[in-house]
């Protein structure tokens, strides 16, 4: 149940493949025609192409009144080519962006932010942040699909495509700061983790929960950071001079607190600084958060509360994902040293 | 809206009225200058910023840029000169073009004291740091610029290439513990020095074990690079509006003054 409750937890706080989902994402067959768009599954014969929605009446189309038909996978067809065929989607680890160009683009996370798409290009790991109007559909891992021009338009762009199996990489400036959408977007990572960080915090200190669970959780824990070296300081009303541990010292003195369970509790609203390029060619970050810590005894009784006003380094820095054999760099948000600004009674 | 900051002019000359607050008050972490990239935000009145964003949002309302200066300062402060303030505001907010701080600007500086244990004796010292900007790669560091120790008896140079990461001072430059227990880690080449420097020896007390860092015990930021003026920013922990990086101190300052500045409280060498 614990362990259910961990997978659930860690699902939320982690969703990697999540993606925006808009009212026009469609999970069945679509066949867009001039006089609109039909849905269930299509069959093509030489002239016709009939859609049978589930439950409902076959639809019977002329071809030449198609523009474009997709399936529920994301394969799809034009009829704006001369010789329509069928593009396969037949890989479904990335979200593919198709631009007007052609052009197939692979991305980790994709979000539509008004005239903007951005996303994580899957193989740099870099966020990109490109006008709208360069994209004709997103074909999401699912094999959902959004159009982002009219079905007339998509027709005629999606001809010139032969493929989904290539990718290209978007050209972008070698740019040594962070776009406002990047900063955006690596802050929110950063937030996230740090949520995942108060979730582990609760497991470690939980004296009902397992050890081996505890472990994993300090291991968890530990992901979360850049490396094991980094630094937490640790205050407490009863003491006027705050501590410094090694992240390792911490997690695992957490275990050792007199206390029966502890509760975490973060204010809605953070601050984040302007992330700045380092000699390093990393990205630094600080977020300032404020927090109140509350400790039970076994009657579940507060023993022990504060309020903190802590900070939270960042680093972005790439990485070294291993996909099928292959190593691929890319970049991600990594929690650094842990500083307390302010403690005081609640 | 302009209530609010018309009240923070008052206060400015009047004293601090505002109390206790409960926590996770959303108006007192807006309010809060809660690091000193924030202060330099609302200093150039940038459009981002959160308290700006804040205010429109709970207020529908804009606030000037003088508004925000005015709170950026210690209102608790009861012995503010009028007439400086009032020519410092002038001087930012009516000049053309009006004056901006950048994070990467070079006539802005931390200064730490900080505590020690050399030969097991309890010891402060002062580190001034300053911002390292790289035009070409767009990279920066803070890097110690000064150094005083009145426990060694040498000059106060500081020819280390000791660099911490751009965003060290939002942790409060929680990292000088780890420079301070591997030295060589963090030092680049070092330029070489025609006197005997401080801080590389106490670098060498360290590996001697003689010396062990403690902590940073107080942090302030100085501000020289507005024409006239040099100002001074300090934390303000308390749970209120008016708290965070605030100017502590104004000092209508020309270069001359400002030179001595340099030398007698930052201790930078020209």
């Amino acid at each position: 149940m614990l362990c259910l409750r961990y997978l659930l937890a860690l699902f939320t706080l982690f969703p990697v493949w999540s993606y925006s989902v808009s009212e026009a994402q469609y999970l069945q067959d679509v066949a867009y025609a001039k006089d609109g768009s039909v849905e269930g599954i299509i069959e093509i014969n030489k002239d016709r192409l009939t859609v049978k929605p589930a439950g409902g009446e076959p639809a019977s189309l002329a071809r030449d009144k198609v523009y474009l038909a997709v399936k529920s996978d994301g394969s799809f067809i034009s009829f704006n080519n001369p010789a329509p065929r069928w593009i396969e989607n037949t890989t479904h680890e990335v979200h593919k962006l198709i631009t007007t160009q052609a052009l197939v683009y692979a991305a980790d996370h994709v979000d539509i932010l008004g005239d903007k798409v951005g996303f994580q290009e899957y193989y740099s790991g870099r966020y990109v942040s490109l006008p709208r109007e360069q994209f004709v559909m997103i074909i999401y891992k699912t094999g959902m699909h959004e159009l982002l021009t009219d079905p007339q338009q998509a027709a005629r762009y999606l001809a010139n495509l032969r493929t989904l199996d290539h990718f290209s990489r978007p050209e972008t400036e070698r740019k040594v700061k962070l776009s406002d959408e990047e900063q955006q977007y690596f802050s929110k990572r950063a937030l996230r983790k740090t949520e995942a960080l108060s979730f582990y915090l609760k497991v470690i200190s939980d004296k009902d929960a397992d050890v081996l669970y505890q472990d994993n959780a300090i291991q968890e824990a530990l992901k979360l950071f850049v490396d094991k070296d980094k630094l937490v300081e640790v205050s407490s009303l009863h003491r006027e001079q705050n501590i410094t541990y090694k992240i390792e010292e911490y997690l695992n003195n957490l275990r050792m607190l007199p206390y029966q369970k502890i509760e975490l509790l973060w204010n809605q609203i953070q601050y984040i600084n302007q992330i700045k390029q380092g000699p390093d060619g990393n990205y630094y970050g600080t977020i300032t958060v404020e927090q109140v810590f509350r400790a039970y005894d076994k009657d579940n009784k507060v023993t022990y509360e504060d309020f903190t006003v802590k900070a939270i380094e960042i680093i972005i820095k790439p990485f070294n994902m291993i996909v099928d054999g292959d190593s691929i760099p890319k970049w991600d948000v990594f929690l650094s040293n842990i500083g307390v600004k302010q403690t005081e009674q609640l | 809206m302009s209530r609010i900051f018309c009240t923070g002019l008052f206060l400015l000359f009047a004293g601090n009225l505002i109390g206790q607050i409960i926590p996770f008050d959303e108006e007192v972490f807006a309010y809060r200058v809660k690091q000193i990239d924030e202060f330099m935000e609302r200093f150039n009145d940038t459009d981002e910023t959160l308290i700006k964003k804040y205010i429109k949002e709970r207020y529908q309302a804009d606030i000037t840029r003088e508004e925000l200066i005015i709170n950026l300062f210690d209102l608790s402060r009861r012995d503010w000169k009028q007439e400086v303030v009032i020519r410092f505001l002038e001087d930012v907010v009516q000049a053309s073009p009006p004056p901006y701080l950048s994070f990467y600007d070079a006539d802005w500086y931390a200064l730490l004291v900080c505590e020690g244990l050399y030969h097991g004796k309890r010891v402060t010292f002062d580190l001034t740091l300053g911002v390292n900007y790289e035009e070409e790669t767009q990279a920066a560091s803070w890097m110690v610029k000064g150094f005083y120790a009145d426990f060694l008896d040498m000059p106060g140079e500081a020819p280390t290439g000791v660099a911490l990461n751009p965003s060290s001072h939002g942790t409060d430059f929680i990292e000088l513990i780890h420079i301070f227990a591997s030295p060589e880690k963090f030092m680049a080449d070092s330029p070489p020095v025609s006197q005997p420097a401080a801080l590389s020896y106490l670098m060498k007390e360290v590996a001697q074990k003689n010396f062990q860092f403690k902590h940073v015990i107080h942090i302030t930021y100085h501000f020289l690079q507005l024409t006239n003026w040099i100002m001074k920013v300090e934390e303000f922990s308390k749970r209120d509006t008016n708290a965070g990086w605030l100017i502590s101190e104004l000092l209508p300052a020309g270069q001359h003054d400002k030179e001595k500045y340099c030398l007698e409280v930052l201790h930078l060498t020209p």
